[in-house]
């Protein structure tokens, strides 16, 4: 595997790295054909984190080179994942702001075959900073195997990169919500506080901190963060319930998305039931989180989630699903209430894998097999509908791109998708006019017309397509705004200008000197090189020229 | 007992912040008294870390003021409260607070009800609610957190600024752990920390001497020589956190001692007052 990162996209990997290692102690790397995979899972198994990023977010991607030994099945089981500890990586992204500034390309290569895994930082006036681990496989891992089992996807009709065979199953609520609304959530608890409960109803969604957990929770301070359902892009609740999960990892999350500016999708069904976030751009990056829920709700307050709400929906079409709704939250407290009592009240953080293995057969839904289909693929007929329709949300990022019509069965589209993917990566290795053609027919995909879901409406707020714009040239003008689009969209004349003021300079006396520091992980070899920097790197430089 | 206080200004409650902290860095807990006229925060620990007497005038502070005491003869409000819970509840608004909205009510136990009012990046408004438990003092713990006597003392100094004060007294504490604060008529402050290899002082000069107006004591300061210095041994660590918490930038502090009895700190701003009186080490 070998990837090129631009300086400009650096600060999200960086960002990405750092929330990702508030996550678990160590972060999975998953080089596959539809981009570069990043997941960590805590010790507990209870919080999930998945980020892809595509080849677009990338100057320069392939998954699989030539000779570093790694299975060239397409299929997501059979690909590697090797780990690295999220310490070592965090070194090197230490302050992802001012890697954006001082670094100009990061590349990362991975040799299969003798468990390396190569950072190179090519930083301005000329210095390169390699980071490589030792060879130990304590450090890196190069597995043959999924080592998390519960992360293998069950099947394709999956959300992408959901653990546990996670199943949105039939009546989840639906918010989705605009990052930066709740930045205030992650500064306004006290540091210390470990979960919070959202408390949603139609008419407000609430943010409070846990304190059940407290020796006296009378004696703690109380807060509580009402928003308004107007500070939401879209806020759609089936039933009032209320969630409670795990602060320090919802901050991270907030925190990237708040880094890469993309509305976040927040998706839930009940108390015990894992909650989602997600956010994705066209193409270039897509992030999935799963958090478990509290499940020990004390009665007085369960009670109140039974209650189906029946006013002020927005949508019309959805009305149809509100039983779905109101009965799957029933059996869910039925479900949490059993496992309290099973497994007792101490034990707090149950894994989701327990819960959401059950597969909807086991008979929990009590209205039958025709309510059960109707729970698992709801908005199937609502092309049109503004109701999220959930296929869409199994879909991979690469999907919204494809010409697929909306009927194609699940299996198929997946298919098409991958093949889709490969050709938008091959793109970025033609030339041109190919890539013309490419970015011209990507655009005038029957997707872009459907317009079905406000996401990809909200994407188009974002930003305007501009003709003849490469993959990651759109990425930078939708995450860095327009003054730094600018910027980024003259990238090549930059490029150019790097490769050129390369060579006035090798009149200059060389300076070779290499640093290696004892960082117990990975040793830094810090190569001070004017001329020498750039076999591989001009090479890349100029892979477009 | 009512008390429901507003203000609208964000000055106002940082200014709020800056008291509640520096209060919180001298205690964990201490009584919020509330009257008509004013509100004080007050410690009453003469061993362990010293009585803190911080009187405010609410109309400095809110815009709106409204209380109602435990009866009429005794209107007024005792309160048990964290300050650094208050703080840390406050601190949401620093950012763009609309309104601040402070009450008393009662949950599931009486709480001192801080509503903030934040406009959001879509221009509506988010509502957060800190609800900070206090325990409501009876009537009979009230005698215990009256203002502290001033007794006489040998003499009142203007302390210098108290940064460089305080860079002082953290390099001192490297030292040794107590130190002999005094001064003299002459305008001169001594800070003087022994061990058993060194003795190290720092003298300030040239401060104000501040004469304390109380009738009787008119003759007695012409009766003392100049150059003799009055101090009193405190632990470093308890001149260090008052130091260090003083968020507020007081326009003047006044430093009194009684030699080997008392020192007795006394800051002054507009809109508010801070007495700290340090335990004194008697050796």
């Amino acid at each position: 595997m070998k990837c090129l990162i631009p300086g400009s996209n650096l600060k999200v990997f960086g960002k990405t790295v750092h929330a990702l290692s508030r996550f678990g102690d160590d972060i999975y790397l998953e080089p596959l054909e539809k981009g570069l995979a990043l997941k960590t899972v805590n010790s507990s198994r209870s919080a999930f984190a998945y980020v892809l990023f595509s080849p677009a977010f990338f100057i320069k991607y392939q998954s699989r080179s030539p000779g570093d030994g790694l299975a060239s099945g397409d299929d997501e089981e059979e690909s590697f994942r090797c780990r690295i500890t999220a310490k070592s990586c965090l070194r090197i992204f230490k302050s992802p702001t001012n890697l954006e500034k001082n670094v100009d390309r990061c590349l990362i290569s991975l040799d299969a075959q003798e468990c390396r895994l190569i950072f190179q930082l090519n930083c301005r006036h000329g210095i390169t900073k390699t980071f490589t681990d030792i060879p130990k496989t304590e450090t890196l891992q190069v597995l043959p195997k999924d080592p998390i089992t519960s992360c293998r996807f069950k099947d394709s009709t999956c959300i992408t990169g959901f653990p546990w065979g996670f199943n949105l199953g039939g009546g989840f609520i639906l918010a989705i919500l605009v990052a930066r609304a709740l930045g205030i959530v992650s500064t306004s608890f006290k540091p210390q506080q470990e979960e919070v409960t959202m408390t949603v109803n139609p008419t407000e969604l609430s943010f409070r901190n846990y304190v059940e957990d407290e020796a006296e929770p009378g004696r703690v301070t109380h807060s509580e963060l009402k928003l308004p359902p107007q500070e939401f892009s879209e806020y759609r609740i089936g039933v009032d319930t209320e969630v409670t999960f795990c602060l320090k990892e919802f901050k991270a999350i907030l925190s990237l998305s708040d880094t890469v500016r993309l509305p976040l999708n927040i998706r839930f069904e009940t108390t015990g039931k894992p909650i989602v976030f997600s956010f994705e751009s066209e193409g270039s990056l897509e992030g999935t989180f799963v958090l478990a829920t509290l499940a020990d709700i004390g009665a007085s307050q369960s009670s109140q989630q039974t209650q189906p709400s029946t006013s002020q929906r927005k949508i019309s079409g959805r009305s149809h699903t509100t039983k779905p709704s109101a009965s799957s939250a029933t059996t869910g407290r039925k479900r949490s209430t059993k496992h309290a009592d099973r497994e007792g009240q101490g034990e707090r953080s149950r894994p989701i894998k327990e819960d959401v293995e059950f597969p909807d057969e086991t008979g929990w839904h009590p209205h039958g097999p025709q309510e059960k289909g109707n729970n698992d693929q709801p908005p199937r007929t609502s092309a049109g509908s503004p109701v999220f329709p959930a296929d869409r949300l199994r879909l991979p990022p690469q999907d919204m791109s494809a010409p697929q019509d909306i009927s194609t069965p699940q299996g198929n589209g997946v298919k098409e998708a991958v093949s889709e993917v490969n050709s938008t990566f091959l793109a970025n290795f033609m030339g041109d006019a190919d890539q013309e053609a490419e970015e011209h027919r990507l655009r005038t995909s029957p997707i872009r017309d459907r317009g079905s879901g406000a996401n990809s409406d909200d994407d188009d707020d974002d930003f305007d397509f501009v003709p003849n714009t490469p993959p990651s040239k759109k990425f930078k003008s939708m995450f860095f705004g327009s003054t730094q689009s600018q910027a980024a969209g003259s990238s090549r004349d930059v490029e150019e200008n790097a490769a050129e003021s390369q060579n006035p300079e090798s009149s200059l006396p060389t300076l070779t000197m290499t640093m290696t520091t004892s960082l117990p992980v990975f040793p830094t070899c810090y190569t001070f090189l004017r001329e020498r920097i750039s076999v591989e790197d001009l090479s890349s430089l100029l892979y477009r020229q | 007992m009512k008390f429901r206080a507003k203000t609208e200004e964000i000055s106002n409650i940082e200014q709020l912040i800056r008291v509640c902290g520096s209060i919180g860095k001298m205690t964990q807990l201490c009584v919020l008294r509330i009257s008509e006229q004013n509100m004080f925060f007050i410690l009453n620990d003469k061993v362990v870390h010293g009585g803190v007497w911080c009187q405010m005038n609410p109309d400095n502070f809110f815009e709106e003021y409204r209380m109602e005491g435990l009866s009429e003869e005794s209107n007024e409000i005792y309160l048990e409260v964290s300050p650094d819970e208050i703080v840390q509840a406050l601190k949401t608004g620093t950012y763009a607070a609309k309104t601040l909205k402070v009450k008393l009510t009662k949950k599931s136990s009486p709480c001192l009800t801080f509503e903030i009012e934040l406009p959001s990046q879509s221009g509506r408004i988010q509502t957060f609610i800190h609800d900070v438990p206090v325990n409501v003092l009876p009537k009979r713990l009230w005698s215990d957190y009256k203002e502290p006597l001033v007794p006489q003392f040998d003499i009142s100094v203007a302390m210098p600024p108290l940064k460089s004060l305080k860079s002082v007294t953290e390099r001192l504490k490297n030292l040794g752990s107590y130190m002999e604060l005094s001064a003299n008529h002459n305008g001169d402050m001594r800070m003087r920390v022994e061990t058993e290899q060194a003795t190290v002082s720092v003298n300030f000069k040239d401060l104000e001497i501040v004469h304390v107006d109380n009738g009787s004591s008119q003759s007695q300061p012409q009766n003392r020589m100049m150059g003799r210095f009055y101090g009193a041994k405190v632990d470093i660590k308890n001149l260090l956190m008052f130091l260090s918490g003083q968020l507020v930038n007081p326009s003047r502090i006044i430093c009194n001692i009684m030699e080997n009895r008392a020192i007795h700190c006394f800051l002054i701003q507009e809109d508010v007052s801070i007495q700290y009186c340090m335990p004194v080490i008697n050796n």
